[in-house]
């Protein structure tokens, strides 16, 4: 065996590379095309599923809270489903429709950051700043909720640990309200706009075959035309009494190119198909218990006694999350578990997408699966004709992207 | 759904004991286990099945190419885990996504000796894997047959050769 040093202890395990986090993309290029790529990743393996063994369950909902600060609810969200499938254990109704409530609440607002970091590449900084101020709202409205803007500590094994008031409810409300009318002006800012779509179109193109192929979820998929959506596919807690439809470019635009103009699309008209799932949840929202079981000891009892494995799937933001638990009779902590998160699926699509594609659109087209955007740090350019090497920041080719819009507007 | 496209369903499951029939069917004595999970879901309680089944390595390609006769499947992850003895490896699978109240999670479990922890890839017949197994790779140290060697993807390239951080036997990591 080799020998290595056990001189410093850093846990390592899986994390996905779709955070805040550095992922290294070379590519290889001919003039200013995009002929080969390779992605290296794993600076910010922080071990998290390793961790994740070292504790109970209920532990480990805080951890996969922080596991994604965007998305901060869906992984706590599938792993308590995981482990609520693992011990066979029946969540509440009315916590069933809070998670939903809440997950959507999260969609709205991962969308319209996603919509601002989009207008901040091609150099649109006004309407970023735009999107980003209109995502306060919903960003208060989760804080209100759950006493928190970003890990909202809002899931438990067997339910959720606050309920919404009629209060929390009327606060929904008008925020969906505001968003309702702000939703026209956005479609007007993205989909009307001419130069965001001269930007953006047969940008990026990722066909139906090569989504399929790669397994791509999400935006991701559903922009090249795959009807997929786990809320649609196999409901789970309130999306089963709601008839929630996937998405396509197709019914929006008439077409779908599965370009990034395509992505930006379908994210913007999840936005209101989010508004309109809450609204018939907040009309919905049964009566009753919001836990399985809230005295914790008992819950971690029933926890330890349980066996078996489960998984759970889910629809982020960004596409279907996954999360796979075992647990073990007379064994506390989780034995085995995997988080597959959506940009962890969505990574091998950008290999189709780069191909042929100029440096100037590298930052749109890796920002078009929604990443994390720190991501593009870090990029070598390898010109296989000049034999040179060049690093280029995340500055630099937002510059580069800016340019290229400019150019097009002349 | 047009039928030419790449994710047409071919071959229609209803639920997932039409799906164990329909491998069992296939694999024959290479199928070892297999149960069905049922999960209901909001006020009128719909379901929906998860299927688990238990087969030998040699079988995990069949089972790939069985499911694609049903529908390009969608492989959401591998999970692996060490069992002592054994490196249990579980394919997650989604089939007939697409459609409403019809996706159905198909989840392999094959266990790989630790003295010969070798499975065949399956990057060649559904391309997304690859990223996958070369997770198991570096993480459990599972071998991959047929996956080109490849710079680490997770790990650090000056990462100890040798040391997988899912073991928990002396190749795990040591506190």
């Amino acid at each position: 065996m080799a020998e290595y040093s056990y001189s410093y202890k850093i846990p390592v395990g899986p994390v996905h590379p779709g955070l805040k986090e550095p992922i290294h993309l070379s590519f290889e290029i001919e003039g200013e095309e995009v002929v080969n790529l390779d992605i290296k990743t794993g600076w910010v393996h922080r071990g998290i599923e390793y961790l994740g063994l070292q504790r109970n369950p209920i532990q480990v909902i805080y951890l996969a809270e922080r596991i994604c600060g965007i998305c901060s609810v869906c992984h706590a969200f599938c792993f308590a489903r995981a482990v609520e499938s693992a011990a066979g254990i029946e969540v509440p109704l009315r916590a069933e429709y809070i998670r939903t409530i809440i997950a959507e609440l999260e969609r709205i607002h991962s969308h319209i950051l996603w919509a601002g970091v989009a207008a901040h590449l091609m150099g649109f900084d006004s309407l970023f700043y735009y999107t980003w101020r209109v995502r306060e709202e919903v960003m208060d409205v989760l804080e209100y909720l759950t006493g928190n803007r970003v890990n909202y500590g809002i899931l438990a094994i067997g339910g959720v640990r606050r309920d919404i008031t009629t209060d929390g409810a009327a606060k929904i409300r008008e925020n969906l309200e505001s968003y309702l009318g702000l939703f026209n002006r956005l479609v007007e800012a993205f989909v009307e706009d001419p130069s965001v779509r001269a930007r953006t179109r047969d940008i990026g193109v990722l066909t139906r075959e090569e989504a399929i192929e790669t397994c791509a979820v999400g935006p991701t998929a559903r922009a090249s035309g795959v009807a997929t959506d786990v809320r649609q596919d196999q409901p789970y807690c309130a999306y089963a009494d709601l008839e929630v439809k996937a998405i396509t470019p197709e019914a929006i635009t008439g077409e779908t190119r599965g370009d990034v103009f395509d992505k930006a699309v379908v994210r913007l008209f999840e936005i209101a198909q989010s508004i309109e799932i809450i609204e018939k949840c907040l009309e919905g929202l049964p009566e009753g218990k919001i836990s399985a079981e809230d005295k914790l000891p008992r819950l971690l009892n029933q926890l330890k006694k349980a066996s078996g494995e489960g998984i759970s799937s889910i629809e982020a933001p960004r596409g279907e999350d996954y999360h796979y638990v075992r647990l073990e009779e007379g064994e506390a902590n989780v034995t085995a578990w995997k988080v597959r998160a959506p940009t962890y699926a969505n990574i091998p699509s950008w290999f189709p997408m780069m191909k042929g594609a100029q440096i100037a659109d590298i930052p749109l087209i890796v920002a078009s699966i929604d990443p994390c955007i720190s991501c593009t740090d870090r990029v070598t350019v390898v010109d296989r004709k000049k034999g040179t090497t060049t690093v280029l920041t995340e500055e630099d080719l937002r510059r580069l992207c800016v340019e290229k819009t400019r150019r097009m507007l002349r | 759904m047009s039928t030419g496209a790449v994710d047409a369903i071919s071959r229609p499951c209803r639920s997932g004991e039409e799906v164990v029939a329909f491998l069992k069917e296939k694999l024959g004595p290479g199928l070892e286990e297999s149960r069905v999970q049922q999960t209901a879901a909001g006020v009128k309680k719909t379901s929906f099945d998860t299927v688990w089944v238990r087969v030998k390595r040699e079988a995990l390609r069949q089972v790939v190419l069985a499911l694609k006769e049903i529908q390009f499947p969608r492989l959401s992850v591998i999970s692996a885990y060490d069992a002592g003895e054994e490196i249990v490896l579980i394919y997650h699978f989604g089939i007939q996504y697409g459609v409403r109240f019809s996706l159905i999670h198909v989840n392999i479990e094959v266990r790989l000796p630790k003295e010969d922890p070798k499975v065949d890839t399956i990057h060649d017949l559904i391309p997304g894997a690859v990223i996958s197994e070369r997770e198991k790779r570096e993480l459990i140290g599972v071998e991959v047959d047929g996956l080109p060697p490849m710079e680490n993807f997770f790990l650090p390239e000056d990462f100890p050769a040798g040391v997988h951080p899912w073991r928990k036997d002396e190749s795990g990591i040591k506190h």
